[in-house]
């Protein structure tokens, strides 16, 4: 009997393990493939040898004065953003509590989304060009900026999209503490890890954004967002770290 | 085994962060909403909302709907007039101006926006489509219920509007503060909110009480009570401080009553008078009655209703409640209570006290004055947030106890605004008032109305006005003059007033009890000789109504008649059978121990208005002696009073004093007793 009771407990205990496989299995994986971000499938314009990483990355004499994002291909952002809550550029934000966030400019990490989601910055601009030609900073494709009307258009002014570069303080707007379990989320299992910077406590464009994480077929989808850490379904991703 | 349960609870914990708070309330307006109003397809919640990126330019956080356009009829008031309280301007537009918040709620709730109105979903633009919803009404718009709140907003809680507790009203005596709670001192755990915006001034919006993700009931920031009305309560109570609402008789009511109506056990949780607090009588939304202050009824009607869907359901003062004053003010003479033909429109505005005599509300409000606005409500004379149970009278009497009298409001009267008048030469009309924040003495409230203050100017004290028992009104500040000499202790004791001469009281032999103790030295309420008639009966003490005139009170109720309404009281009637029902002997002894005047007036038929004023608040002339020519009402038929002259001399059981002390030929006895001109007499000051 005991040992029968045991054998229960076994595989009620593996049912359990599947489960929490399972679990994890459904993480929101996407691709970079056929998204939005892959610049090589959008573009008619000089022969970039279908490469897709080369719009952010470059394994070799990279600008290494950018530390927000590895290998970066790109020059420094310059932009001059309005942080949210500010009241104009160069100032700092404001939370809704009415808080200085302390920074004036979003973070290196979140700068490297920006520096074509600003609608400012030339997406085609690239340091170092496929192919031979080192440290040439080149026109490699006819994109420019991005769509004035864009979705993706952030523009300079950050005052109208959530917080960046904002430090994570559980309570404030309802937020979860930093060891909440996150199921289901690319590249995330608490919310301590979707926090970036030196203090693993700000929140960046890649707190809720992955973008290596894209849906092929984003163009016929209505119910999803793209690069989301997180399906939004039942505003799953804002609930995630908002308790509301 | 016990792996297994860890394990299993531990999925669970990881499973409540889902459970998250809004879903569950009905602002989850998604189709997994339990509610009726929700969407046909969408799943996310937060968009009706919130997007986070490119949000609408005003509205916070993350604003994703349009703003009404709407011009709100803004909350207004004659109290917020009076004490110059910056009243709500129109809600704002722009982010940083008062009144936006509010206007967000409003893009849902004043019913000029559809529902699923949203600016953006995901990477889509409505450009003004919406997300399909069900439950709304045709146009998508809010449906006609409670949470509809319109566009006319006098009938809510003020939003938009400046939070200022330093704010003061300067009473001729006393202070009136908005009864506030500090800024710094509102207690944190309540989570209620103010706004501050870049004019640095904090302001009250929706989002003050109501947290719109909670799931606490009515999505008020208060959640920790035992019922829906008390979390409400403590939501009003963490920012209004009404003075003297703690152990006030509405704050803990004596026997601890409960309305019987089921609806408010219902809707509040608990059906305890003690429990509902401030809305007992106050709803702070969608008063249908319209009236002021958000009280639930018109005026008296709220006194006697409550919180009840009618009276019969209520433990208040209506029929059948636990202190019945409706029943008492429907008889035949009462303070006009419920009888004032407009009270919709507020016949009694807060602070109107401070406007009487010949004062006008530079506000353009409804004043005291009886010319314009003639009324008496229970506002009137009572504060209800101070008010406390009971009052001067002596258990089994009609009066306080023997040697205990005061003029002192009694509990029930506690922190009402009053006059105190600066009383002139004798006998003339007193028409420099003092206002009071709040009475010390019963007469102050009294005087409110019964004087210059309420019935204006008058040639004499007869004023314009006919009361309800059929007599001209007197201005009784005149009559109680403590200059006068002679009247009824009610401003002052005898021992202190100013006109009269020695002796200034009546000997205690000539009193009854309770009065027989120290008679120079006390003083007695305007509702000793006026309150309901059965009293001692179960009825509720004070002035309210009566089937006797004047709303005499006591074991005796007539004068200066009989029953009849026709005969008048005569010496005949002292100490015989015939005085039944003469008011006068509750407090006084006509009989004892004048024998010897007794017998010399007895049988001779005077009626005591031949000597006495009819009205005996006062008179110019010692113990309330009148002259020939004295006018009415004072002068009963205009020619009862028979003496030119009276001077009153000390009291002597032996010595009835010299019949010269009256002077009387208005008798006609030609000679006889009082026909001797032997001057010295109290002036007569008419000519």
């Amino acid at each position: 009997m005991v040992g029968e009771g045991e054998n229960m407990f076994k595989k009620k205990l593996s049912v359990v393990a599947a489960l929490l496989v399972l679990g994890s299995a459904s993480a929101y994986a996407g691709v970079i493939t056929g998204s939005p971000h892959d610049l090589s499938a959008t573009t008619t314009g000089v022969a970039v040898n279908g490469e897709l990483c080369v719009f952010c990355h470059t394994p070799h004499a990279g600008n290494s004065a950018f530390t927000g994002a590895p290998l970066w291909n790109k020059a420094s952002p310059t932009t001059d953003f309005t942080m949210y809550g500010a009241t104009s550029a160069a100032t700092n934000g404001q939370t809704i509590a009415q808080a200085d966030t302390g920074v004036s400019d979003p973070s290196n990490s979140s700068l490297a989304c920006l520096s074509c989601h600003d609608g400012v910055s030339s997406i085609d601009s690239i340091v170092n060009a496929p192919g031979s030609g080192l440290n040439s900073v080149t026109t490699v494709t006819s994109i420019t900026t991005i769509g004035v009307n864009a979705n993706a258009n952030l523009t300079a002014d950050l005052t109208n999209t959530h917080p960046i570069s904002v430090t994570y303080i559980p309570g404030n707007a309802s937020l979860k503490p930093t060891n909440t379990v996150l199921t289901g989320w690319q590249g995330a299992g608490t919310i301590l890890d979707l926090l970036r910077g030196s203090g693993q406590d700000q929140v960046e464009c890649g707190s809720c954004h992955d973008p290596h994480n894209g849906l092929a077929d984003q163009a016929t989808r209505s119910t999803e967002v793209n690069f989301l850490r997180h399906t939004n379904a039942g505003s799953a991703l804002c609930l995630g770290c908002h308790d509301k | 085994m016990k792996l297994l349960i860890t394990l299993t609870s531990m999925i669970f914990i990881f499973s409540l962060p889902l459970n998250a708070a809004v879903a569950n309330t009905k602002h989850n307006l998604s189709i997994t909403s339990t509610g009726t109003i929700k969407a046909t397809a969408e799943t996310e919640e937060c968009v009706f909302c919130h997007i986070p990126h490119v949000t609408r330019p005003a509205g916070s956080p993350l604003w994703n709907r349009s703003m009404p356009v709407t011009d709100y009829i803004m909350y207004n008031s004659d109290y917020l007039k009076r004490m110059a309280y910056p009243t709500p301007t129109a809600l704002g537009t722009q982010n940083d101006q008062p009144g936006t918040i509010s206007r967000q709620c409003l893009s849902c709730h004043d019913g000029t926006i559809a529902v699923g109105a949203v600016y953006k979903l995901r990477q889509t633009y409505l450009n003004g489509s919406a997300i399909s919803m069900s439950g709304v009404d045709i146009d998508g718009t809010l449906p006609l219920g409670t949470t509809l709140i319109g566009t006319d907003l006098t009938n809510h809680h003020p939003v938009g509007i400046e939070y200022d507790p330093n704010i003061t009203l300067n009473f001729g005596s006393g202070i009136r503060t908005m009864e506030l709670v500090a800024i710094s001192a509102i207690d944190p755990a309540s989570k209620i909110k103010l706004h501050t915006y870049s004019d640095g001034k904090s302001y009250v919006e929706c989002t003050s009480c109501h947290n719109p993700h909670t799931e606490n009931a009515k999505f008020l920031h208060v959640g920790t009570e035992a019922s829906l009305g008390a979390n409400i309560v403590k939501t009003c109570t963490t920012c209004h401080d009404k003075t003297g609402w703690t152990g006030s008789a509405h704050q803990l009511p004596p026997n601890s009553p409960s309305y019987t109506d089921p609806a408010v056990l219902t809707k509040y949780g608990t059906n305890k008078v003690g429990d509902l607090g401030c809305i007992n009588c106050h709803i702070p939304h969608n008063n249908e009655q319209n009236t002021n202050y958000l009280t639930r009824q018109v005026q008296a009607q709220t006194c006697y209703q409550g919180a009840a869907s009618s009276v019969s359901g209520a433990a208040c003062h209506g029929v059948g409640g636990v202190k019945d004053i409706e029943s008492v003010t429907n008889r035949n003479y009462k303070h006009p209570i419920g009888m004032s033909g407009t009270e919709g429109s507020g016949q009694h505005t807060n602070l109107d006290v401070l406007y009487g005599g010949d004062l006008t509300d530079p506000n353009g409000g409804l004043g005291l004055s009886w010319a314009t606005n003639k009324h008496a409500v229970c506002m009137d004379c009572h504060n209800p947030h101070q008010a406390k149970p009971g009052t001067h009278v002596a258990d089994g009497s009609w009066y306080a106890a023997p040697g205990t009298s005061t003029n002192a409001v009694s509990n029930v009267l506690t922190g009402v605004t009053g006059v105190e008048p600066t009383w002139p030469a004798s006998w003339t009309q007193p028409t420099v008032f003092t206002t009071l924040e709040s009475s010390t003495k019963e007469y102050q409230i009294c005087l409110k109305c019964h004087s210059y203050w309420g019935v204006g100017a008058s040639a004499d004290s007869a004023t314009g006005y006919v009361s309800l028992s059929g007599t001209i009104l007197t201005d009784v500040a005149w009559e109680m003059n403590i200059n006068n000499k002679s009247g009824h202790p009610v401003i002052i004791k005898q021992s202190l007033r100013t006109g009269s001469y020695a002796p200034q009281s009546l000997d205690p032999s000539q009193l009854l009890s309770p009065w027989t103790e120290n008679p120079g030295e006390s003083t007695m309420y305007c509702s000793d000789c006026h309150g309901s008639d059965a009293e001692m009966g179960g009825d509720a003490k004070g002035p309210h109504g009566s089937d006797l005139k004047y709303l005499l009170k006591g074991d005796n109720n007539f004068w200066p008649t009989k029953a009849d309404g026709t005969t008048l009281f005569s010496m005949d009637d002292i100490g015989n059978a015939g005085d039944t029902g003469l008011f006068c002997k509750n407090c006084h002894d006509p009989a004892y121990p004048h024998t010897q005047w007794r017998n010399n007036m007895s049988n001779r038929g005077f009626k005591c208005v031949e000597c006495h004023v009819v009205v005996p608040h006062g008179s110019p002339i010692s113990r309330l002696i009148g002259y020939t020519n004295f006018p009415e009402p004072y002068n009963y038929g205009g020619n009862s009073l028979k003496m030119t002259g009276w001077k009153k001399s000390a009291y002597d059981i032996n010595n009835l004093g010299n019949r010269t002390s009256a002077y009387a030929p208005a008798c006609g006895g030609g000679g006889m007793c009082h026909n001797s001109n032997v001057g010295g007499y109290d002036a007569n000051p008419y000519p």
